[in-house]
């Protein structure tokens, strides 16, 4: 079946609102989605990334690699974890990624070799 | 040793859709460097059709809105992702600066959280 | 060819056809179903053909009443319509789209529509086109679970495709009837399609009752006349009478939604003898019911024209104001607070907000009638 990369969405002025009890809270609904789509073969890998300020960017300009700390893009919303399901079309692929309990999420059909 | 996401960059280039001899060349580059450095990457990942293939699900009004396009519209794009294991974060530096590609982020990963 | 009146057209469509199909079938490849393609296909420039003459509307009911060709003919134009308004694709692409695939209309035509370049419109069309098959949107009807957003979706870009084509913004003129006759037969063919929808025949309802009234919206002149002003003599009153039929349809289904809302409020015009005697406290009650579907600045905006004829202009005015920072740069906003304000006697505030109205206005034939309004009040 074809595959779909979901981001998972992040904004960093959620996070800085969170305490370690609304934190808990609001991922553990994540977690249960992840386990059971996992358990039901419906996503096939995915991690939680560290927050966007922690990354480093390596981008080629004028021919060799420059290394900057931060993400390749300035911006509220960024990457904050990705998955990679096997669904039959971008129907289902929605609908997963509408069940997604936390955020705002892009679909993204992936190349097949 | 640390788990790393590669995040791979591109400036809109679409590889699949008539690419020139040059993109063809970093096209094949690529696949090399995925055959050498294999044993450092513990998920190959995903590569991504381009950004005019994506589709983004917006929670803001309340009510869940589907919408054509990717979640941020910009010249660069990731266009696929790459999971490697390597000693710290100047290995993982290191190893991103031998992309063939335009560039990469890199982030690390963090770990499953406990269930309650 | 027992579905289309004049045998003459109907040779020299499937003729069409059959030359449509030798351009398209190499480079599109067979469809599944060669003959039902011919047989579309020859149907749609029989209409073409048809709409330049003038017992169109005739043509098209008979049309309507019979069903499509023989039962080997799967109809698939129910999957068409929900492919071409899926969500995944952007507004603009799902109406070129919808416009090209299900009602036939050439690349040419639709950049007339919508006051575009052909190479606009055709890029646009490519674009849409590979995004359905590079991320897989499926060709179907959408299941019980999901068809209620995915009617909404269909049902938005007919509204705005009538909307484009009834009160055209932009140069090409007041109102270009084809495009909301479009409109009202792709709702008429996916009323069909799904007759026990509600919301799809308020839409049906709404745009029939407009279309009603099309006749009695210009004067002589070729002026735009307000509904307040119209000629009621000049509205096609049987249409009128078998759009409440469509009304009672959906009334007894006891699913109301916001198009049957929208609906009810024009038949309630519809019905009325005059401006003076329309049933306000009915129709302010539909605006009542409408916004606890989505309480818009718009929406209350027409809520006060009705409030306005059960309580009087100051209360009317009163809400009108409350709406000022989200509707300041909307021209109906101004022109309905110069009503009001003339309404209450305040002659030089109401002369101000129709000038802001009019520097608002971009519709050429309201233009013309903001412009006229101002200059007789000012001798």
């Amino acid at each position: 079946m074809p595959r779909y990369m979901l981001t998972f969405i992040s904004h960093d002025d959620w996070w800085e609102k969170q305490t370690e009890e609304s934190l808990k809270t609001a991922l553990a609904p994540l977690m249960s989605w992840w386990d059971e789509l996992v358990q039901n073969g419906v996503v096939k890998s995915g991690e939680e990334l560290a927050p966007q300020r922690t990354a480093t960017t390596v981008r080629r300009v004028n021919g060799s690699m420059k290394v900057t700390d931060g993400p390749f893009i300035e911006s509220k919303e960024s990457v904050g974890g990705y998955a990679i399901i096997d669904v039959p079309d971008l129907d289902k692929a929605i609908a997963v990624a509408k069940s997604w309990p936390g955020g705002d999420v892009e679909v993204r059909p992936v190349v097949e070799h | 040793m640390s788990k790393y996401a590669f995040l791979f960059i591109d400036p809109g280039v679409d590889y699949q859709t008539n690419p020139t001899p040059e993109q063809q060349k970093v096209y094949a580059d690529i696949f090399k460097w995925f055959e050498v450095n294999g044993p450092k990457i513990v998920d190959a990942g995903a590569e991504l059709q381009p950004t005019r293939t994506a589709t983004t699900i917006r929670k803001n009004t309340g009510k869940l809105t589907v919408i054509d396009g990717p979640f941020i519209e910009s010249k660069e794009s990731v266009g696929g992702v790459s999971i490697v294991e390597l000693p710290d974060r100047a290995a993982a530096i290191a190893l991103a600066k031998t992309w063939p590609g335009y560039g990469i982020e890199i982030r690390e990963i963090v770990p499953p959280r406990p269930r309650q | 060819m027992r579905s289309l009146g004049d045998f003459d057209v109907a040779e020299e469509a499937v003729q069409d056809s059959l030359v449509a199909a030798l351009e398209h079938w190499p480079r599109d490849g067979i469809p599944a179903n060669p003959g039902a393609w011919l047989m579309t296909t020859a149907r749609r420039k029989g209409i073409d053909r048809l709409r330049r003459e003038t017992r169109y509307r005739e043509k098209v009911a008979q049309l309507e009443e019979t069903p499509m060709a023989t039962s080997s003919m799967p109809d698939e134009r129910l999957e068409l319509i929900f492919t071409c308004c899926h969500p995944a694709l952007a507004r603009e692409a799902q109406l070129a789209l919808t416009l090209r695939s299900v009602a036939g209309l050439t690349t040419a035509e639709i950049a007339r529509a919508f006051l575009q370049s052909e190479a606009t419109i055709a890029q646009r069309l490519v674009r849409a086109k590979r995004k359905i098959v590079d991320a897989k949107i499926p060709f179907r009807v959408p299941e019980g679970h999901e068809l209620p957003d995915r009617v909404s979706e269909v049902l938005a870009v007919l509204y705005l495709m009538f909307n484009e084509g009834y009160l055209a913004t932009g140069a090409r003129g007041a109102m270009d009837r084809d495009l909301a006759s479009e409109a009202e037969w792709l709702t008429s063919l996916l009323a069909r399609l799904m007759p026990d929808e509600p919301e799809v025949l308020g839409l049906l309802a709404l745009m029939r009752f407009n279309l009603a009234r099309a006749d009695a919206r210009f004067d002589a002149d070729g002026e735009l006349v307000l509904l307040r002003d119209q000629d009621r003599a000049k509205w096609d009153r049987p249409k009128i009478d078998e759009t409440f039929l469509l009304v009672g349809r959906f009334v007894r289904m006891r699913s109301p939604g916001v198009y049957q809302l929208q609906a009810l409020i024009a038949g309630a015009h519809a019905d009325a003898k005059s401006w003076e005697t329309t049933r306000w406290p009915e129709i302010l009650r539909s605006y009542d019911s409408l916004l606890m579907y989505g309480d818009t600045p718009v929406v209350r905006l027409n809520r006060a024209i009705a409030l306005w004829h059960v309580y009087g202009p100051t209360a009317a005015l009163a809400d009108v104001d409350a709406l000022a920072a989200e509707l300041s740069g909307y021209h109906l906003f101004h022109a309905t607070r110069a009503e009001l304000l003339r309404a209450l006697g305040r002659a030089a505030d109401a002369r101000a907000a129709d000038e802001r109205a009019l520097e608002l206005t971009e519709n050429p034939a309201e233009r013309a009638l903001l412009a006229r309004r101002l200059a007789r009040r000012s001798r």
